[in-house]
C-alpha cells in the first residue's frame, strides 16, 4: 500500500457523484492546455471510481450491520425456548456429567418398547432376537461395555430406525425419565422449606441485635365465629317506641331517626 | 451469512478473532464497545459518509439502541457468573453457545470494516490518496 500525499482531490464533488467516470470532466478552466486536461480527466476518473467504490463500501458494510442486529432479534425467539432456560434443576452441580441412571432408563424404555412390540406381533421373532441383542448389549460388563456397546448400539439404533423409527422417541422418553430421576434426587438433597429462608434471615437479624428491641409489627389473631363463640358483630337496633320518630343511641347518644333506622346498614 | 465475509477488501477470519474462552457476555460488551466506537467517529461534525448521505445516523443510532435492548432481554449484558445470565441460560447447549459467540464475533468483524472503511474515507478527505 502505498500513501501519495498531495494529489489534487475534491472529495465532496467526486463523492457526489453516483458512478464516478462519466461527469468527471472539469468544465471552465481544464480546456485550455488538451494533453494536461486528459491526464486530469484520467486520475479524476480513477479517483472517482475509488470514492464510489469506498461509497459503496460503507453503505454495505453499514447494512451487513444492521442485518447482524437483526439477526440477534431473530435469535432471541430461539432463546425464549422453555428448554434452554433449565429452570427445573437449580444444582450446580453434575452439570455437564452424564448420570449413572441413564443406561438404565435408556434400557427400560427399550424393554418396554419391545414387550409393546411383542405384545402387537406376537409371532415376529426376528424383533425379539434382535431387541435382545440390543438389550444385552447395554447389560455388559461395564470395562467392555464402552467398545462393544457403541458398536452394538449403533446397530440397535438403525434396526430400530428402520423398522419403526422410534429410536428419537426413546432416547427423548429415557432423558425425560433421567432428568426426572435428577430432579427428584435434587429434591431429596434440597428439600422445599416455605419460609426457611426468611426465619433464619430473621434470627439472624435478632442475634445481630443487641438490644433486641427493634420495633416489629405484631398481627393479632384473626377471630372466627364457631359454634360456642358467636361472630363479633353490631348489635340490633333497641327496642324503642314505633310511634316516635326519633330515638337516642345507646352506645354513642346520638339522636337517630327512627324510620332510617329500619335499614340496619344505615343502622351499622 | 458467510456470504458477507466476501467483501473485497479482505475480510477477517473469525477463527482469527476467537480467543479460547471469551464468555458471551464479554463478547457482547465488545461488540457494544465497537459499535460505540463506530457510532462516535461517525458523529463527529466533518465526517463525509454522513454528509453525503451514505450512512444514516438515526438509523444507526436505533440500531445501537435496538442491539443495547437485545442484550438486556436476553440478559447477554448481564455477567457471565450472575445468575439468569445467557452464559448461564446457555450452559447446558454448547452447539447454541457456539452459534450465538460466532454471530457476535461476525458483528464485532463487521464492526471492525466500518471502522476501517470510515478511516480511509478520513484519509480521503485529508488528501491522502490510497493506491
Amino acid at each position: 500500500m502505498r500513501i501519495v500525499r498531495g494529489k489534487n482531490v475534491r472529495p465532496r464533488e467526486s463523492h457526489a457523484e453516483s458512478g464516478g467516470s462519466a461527469a468527471a470532466s472539469d468544465g471552465d478552466d481544464s480546456c485550455t492546455d488538451s494533453s494536461d486536461d486528459d491526464n486530469d480527466d484520467d486520475d479524476g476518473a480513477v479517483e472517482e471510481a475509488k470514492i464510489g467504490r469506498k461509497r459503496a463500501k460503507i453503505s454495505v458494510v453499514m447494512s451487513y450491520i444492521y442485518d447482524q442486529v437483526e439477526l440477534l432479534h431473530h435469535l432471541s425467539m430461539l432463546l425464549r425456548q422453555p428448554r434452554l432456560a433449565g429452570r427445573d434443576i437449580k444444582s450446580a452441580g453434575g452439570e455437564g456429567n452424564p448420570s449413572a441412571f441413564a443406561p438404565f432408563d435408556y434400557s427400560h424404555i427399550v424393554e418396554k418398547f419391545r414387550h409393546w412390540q411383542h405384545i402387537a406381533n406376537s409371532g415376529s421373532e426376528y424383533f425379539e432376537t434382535r431387541s435382545q441383542q440390543a438389550l444385552s448389549s447395554l447389560c455388559q460388563e461395564p470395562e467392555e461395555q464402552e467398545q462393544v456397546l457403541s458398536e452394538n448400539e449403533l446397530q440397535a439404533r438403525l434396526y430400530m430406525e428402520a423398522t419403526h423409527g422410534s429410536y428419537a422417541l426413546m432416547q427423548r422418553l429415557a432423558r425425560a425419565n433421567t432428568r426426572r430421576r435428577e430432579q427428584l434426587k435434587y429434591w431429596e438433597v434440597h428439600p422445599s422449606r416455605p419460609g426457611a429462608s426468611l426465619k433464619d434471615k430473621a434470627a439472624e437479624n435478632e442475634a445481630r441485635t443487641q438490644g433486641g428491641d427493634w420495633p416489629r409489627t405484631i398481627y393479632e389473631e384473626t377471630v372466627v365465629a364457631t359454634d360456642r363463640q358467636p361472630p363479633t358483630r353490631v348489635p340490633d337496633v333497641p327496642i324503642r317506641d314505633p310511634w316516635e320518630a326519633f330515638f337516642e343511641c345507646p352506645f354513642c347518644h346520638i339522636s337517630l331517626e327512627s324510620s332510617l333506622m329500619r335499614d340496619r346498614q344505615s343502622w351499622k | 451469512m458467510n456470504t458477507k465475509r466476501e467483501i473485497d477488501s479482505g475480510p477477517a477470519t473469525t477463527e482469527s478473532r476467537k480467543p479460547p474462552t471469551q464468555s458471551l457476555s464479554q463478547l457482547f460488551q465488545k461488540c457494544l464497545q465497537l459499535y460505540s466506537l463506530l457510532y462516535r467517529a461517525l458523529e463527529e461534525d466533518d465526517c463525509e459518509p454522513v454528509k453525503l448521505e451514505y450512512v444514516d445516523l438515526e438509523k444507526a443510532r436505533g440500531e445501537f439502541g435496538r442491539l443495547r435492548l437485545w442484550g438486556i432481554q436476553s440478559k447477554a449484558a448481564l455477567p457471565a457468573q450472575a445468575r439468569g445470565s445467557l452464559d448461564d441460560t446457555l450452559r447446558r447447549d454448547q452447539a447454541i453457545t457456539d452459534k450465538v459467540a460466532d454471530m457476535f464475533r461476525l458483528l464485532m468483524d463487521e464492526l471492525d470494516l466500518g471502522m476501517e472503511e470510515h478511516a480511509l474515507t478520513l484519509a480521503f478527505n485529508l488528501g491522502m490518496v490510497l493506491t
